[in-house]
């Protein structure tokens, strides 16, 4: 066996911003309200906190009117203002469209308010789009009453010390608004994700920060992402948030406990038994849920059993249609089913009586987010059955048990179909140099078999520890991609992975010899499929397989998929 | 079923216009065997750029299955093709014969392919665990150990009759692999004569004893299960070793029928 010897990557062999950031410039970040509650001395000596800023931070300069990101990209940084003026503007359709013009007084200030912050941040102002003269807003709307249809986005401005873009950091999801420059001098710190989680793990303060700034945003854009809300008013939505309170169930790093557990016997009930319980069926509902990230598992108890009877995501309302109905006699409002988080959530809980009275006037009628996941009395004892065109329930259960749900691009086979050609494996390599990046086994339920391939998750938990970032989520797409230039072979992004979707290759020189580092120790790279990236026609596997026994496809999205499997029900 | 009864069609159609222009030559008194047979021949052509194709998995040249639902149209024109080149008639020369055989092989093992490969793949039997064909040989032997091991832990002065029943019967059946013609038609046939022999043995040991068989009837089954597998999986793969030698083999016969036809025609209109 032939081998050469290389030198092994390190961590900040590639900076982010191509060179360190010089030392006298990382001083003076340091001296920044934003970390100067940070004391060096908590940080390991081979993690610095200079170090750290030095190499997982650089300095980015948007022009005026330049964005620094758009709604809807995916990216892991933090950024931190240094100068200058910014304003980030959320223009989602299911935003809250057709509402009054924004008033000059900060919602984002207000949510501030009633956070327990020792340092606000934020000092957000409402500025009308295109700088136009703020308008007063008219009298509080009632249903059925004139509408001013001028979409208004929500613009908040971002100055000095500000920090904005903790929510796709943290939950590795699409940004939630867009921001751009105002000013032409503006400066931003730009911290990529793993210089932010070391200083989350080694800094008290800076992770309170982060949080404080994080269950801010979620808020906000909670809120004002939900088409529930669209109607509401600006101080009405003030009102409703400073009531309202920003929950979350697990962790970001479930896949931990996820993988101890799905490992046991019994794996699937192990699993089921520690999800963290949002809501017991039948316990009293004190408000309405409103799902901001995350997956929730729908239950609902027969006798002593508690089955699974579907799943929600982002933007499921429960307890919507119960409190809608008013006072009913005597009777508690109860949980019609049992909710149980499925992964991590965050939540946002608005209490029942600020329901009533300030979101339910502004209802034309009970929107399909509801959840219905409330009633009022016992539930009856008999089982929830799939009506038609909804999956079968065990189907729902072997995707979520699983945490198959999380797959925006899973790799599906359907076996009654597929003949075992391989051409699927071939394809891959093909494209792959001869490395093919998935292995045609997977867990199976009737005729469909989930392979370990990349699932490209919509919660991609391998992101986190990666030391140097070199797996990431394409900006545009999402896809989660490596990066072969930067990826330094440890493994943690292959032991994150909770469906064992990325391998990690024995790294060759050109001639077939085996490379190992200054201490005779193999040299490996983290290898998984990255959708044939940079090729025309999409993935190679789904294109060749002759059969039609090969999908990728996002595995919520059953109207694709049981149309495909039939006939599995 | 929209799309299948479009595509068949269009077959028809296809036939309907080939045996069309077919009339229309011999009605003008021209010899539409030059016609119909460069039909054939570009048609045969035509399928063998479904095996470049699936050889070629990077070109974005469309998706393999679209190819293979052309493929096997196309190969339903060709036999009509081919009998209208063929005048309906059987072959008189040794190469005409030899071609037209190889032909019918090719187009019987292309139906059988057909047949199989949409009613083979939902016969495999996965209990929630598919075994690649190449996994099996493996799994099957780790299957033997674990008999092996099942069978000595029950310990012969423990039982005599699991003994016997390890050493006349279980043994073979661990070891040896079953016939795959007998295994198709009679599937899970040795496993059902298996139980009925534990169950006999079942009636006369202790609880231990129970146990072992127990566990025992269960490696019986998984072994049931990926004798299945292997026999079905097999199948799915041995009618291309008909299908693909048929179609070089009528290649090079097709070339060498052109070149005889056209060396020996002059003065053909």
């Amino acid at each position: 066996m032939r081998v050469r010897q290389a030198r092994k990557a390190r961590r900040w062999d590639a900076p982010f911003g191509g060179t360190p950031i010089p030392l006298e410039d990382v001083e003076a970040v340091l001296e920044l309200p934003v970390f100067n509650g940070m004391d060096p001395r908590d940080f390991p000596d081979d993690l610095p906190l200079a170090g750290l800023i030095a190499n997982d931070a650089r300095l980015v300069r948007p022009a005026s009117g330049e964005s620094v990101y758009q709604q809807g990209e995916f990216g892991t940084s933090v950024f931190v203002v240094l100068r200058g003026r910014l304003e980030s503007v959320m223009t989602c359709s299911s935003a809250r469209q057709n509402r009054p013009p924004p008033r000059r007084r900060s919602v984002l200030r207000a949510l501030s308010g009633i956070l327990p912050s020792k340092r606000r941040r934020t000092k957000p102002h409402r500025t009308p789009p295109n700088g136009a003269a703020p308008k007063k807003s008219g009298p509080p709307r009632v249903n059925g009453g004139a509408h001013d249809n001028t979409f208004s986005p929500p613009v908040l401005r971002l100055d000095r010390d500000d920090i904005f873009g903790a929510l796709g950091a943290f939950n590795r999801r699409a940004r939630s608004s867009s921001v751009v420059a105002v000013d032409d001098d503006a400066i931003l710190l730009e911290i990529r994700w793993p210089g932010v989680r070391d200083m989350l793990a080694w800094s008290e303060p800076f992770r309170t920060q982060m949080e404080e700034a994080y269950a801010e945003w979620g808020l906000w854009n909670g809120l004002q992402g939900c088409a529930l809300f669209k109607d509401v008013d600006d101080e009405t939505l003030k009102h409703i948030a400073e009531s309202a309170s920003f929950e979350r169930y697990d962790t970001f790093e479930w896949s931990r406990q996820f993988q101890k557990q799905a490992s046991r016997k019994n794996g699937r009930r192990e699993v089921f038994r520690h999800e963290p319980i949002i809501a017991e069926q039948d316990h009293y509902l004190d408000g309405l849920l409103l799902i901001h990230s995350g997956f929730v598992r729908v239950t609902e108890k027969l006798g002593r059993e508690e089955r699974t009877i579907g799943y929600a995501t982002k933007n499921t309302v429960f307890g919507l249609s119960e409190i809608a109905e008013g006072a009913v006699e005597d009777e508690a409002l109860l949980f019609r089913n049992g909710l149980r988080a499925a992964g991590y959530v965050d939540l946002i809980r608005v209490p029942t009586e600020i329901v009533e009275a300030r979101l339910l006037p502004t209802l034309d009628h009970l929107p399909k987010t509801n959840g219905n996941g409330a009633r009022r009395g016992k539930a009856p004892a008999v089982a929830h059955e799939a009506e038609p065109g909804e999956p079968p329930r065990a189907f729902t259960e072997f995707l979520i048990d699983n945490r198959f749900i999380n797959g925006a691009t899973a790799m599906a086979i359907n076996t009654n179909r597929c003949v075992n050609c391989d051409d699927c494996v071939r394809a891959c390599a093909a494209a792959h140099d001869g490395s093919a990046r998935f292995i045609r086994k997977g867990a199976t339920h009737h005729n469909l078999m989930v392979v370990n391939a990349c699932m490209h998750c919509t919660d991609p938990v391998c992101l986190i520890d990666c030391p140097t970032a070199a797996i990431h989520r394409d900006r545009k797409t999402g896809n989660v991609v490596i990066n072969d230039a930067t990826c330094i072979g440890c493994a943690a992004c292959a032991e994150a992975c909770p469906y064992d979707n990325i391998q990690m290759a024995e790294l060759r020189n050109t001639d077939g010899s085996f490379l190992t580092d200054e201490h005779g120790v193999q040299m490996l790279r983290a290898e998984k499929c990255d959708l044939c990236a940079g090729r025309t026609g999409g993935p190679a596997c789904e294109r060749v397989c002759p059969h039609d026994a090969l999908i990728r496809v996002s595995m919520r999205d059953t109207d694709k998929l049981l149309p495909w499997l039939e006939p599995m029900r | 079923m929209r799309r299948m009864v479009r595509h068949a069609a269009l077959t028809v159609l296809a036939i309907a216009g080939l045996y069309g222009l077919v009339w229309l030559h011999d009605t003008a008194l021209r010899d539409a065997r030059f016609l119909d047979g460069w039909v054939l021949a570009a048609g045969c052509l035509a399928q063998l750029a479904f095996s470049v194709r699936r050889k070629l998995p990077l070109l974005p040249f469309g998706r393999v299955a679209v190819w293979m639902q052309a493929h096997l149209y196309m190969g339903y024109f060709l036999v009509a093709a081919f009998a209208i080149h063929t005048q309906f008639e059987w072959p008189d020369g040794v190469l005409e014969t030899a071609l037209w055989l190889l032909f019918t092989v090719l187009v019987l093992s292309g139906m059988l392919g057909a047949y199989l490969t949409r009613t083979m793949p939902s016969q495999i039997p996965s209990d929630g665990a598919h075994t690649q064909l190449e996994d099996i040989y493996s799994a099957q032997f780790a299957l033997a150990r674990r008999a092996d091991e099942l069978a000595l832990s029950a310990g012969r002065a423990a039982s005599v009759s699991i003994s016997e029943l390890y050493a006349n019967t279980l043994h073979g059946f661990f070891n040896a692999q079953r016939n795959v013609l007998a295994q198709l038609l009679w599937p899970s046939a040795s496993a059902r004569r298996i139980y009925a022999e534990i169950d006999g043995v079942e009636a006369h040991v202790d609880t231990g004893g129970q146990k072992t068989l127990t566990s025992i009837r269960q490696l019986v089954g998984e072994r049931d299960r990926l004798d299945n597998q292997y026999v079905r999986q097999l199948i799915l793969k041995v009618w291309l070793f008909i299908h693909i030698p048929a179609t070089y083999g009528m290649l090079v016969l097709s070339v060498v029928h052109i070149a005889v036809v056209y060396a020996f025609s002059a003065g053909a209109p």
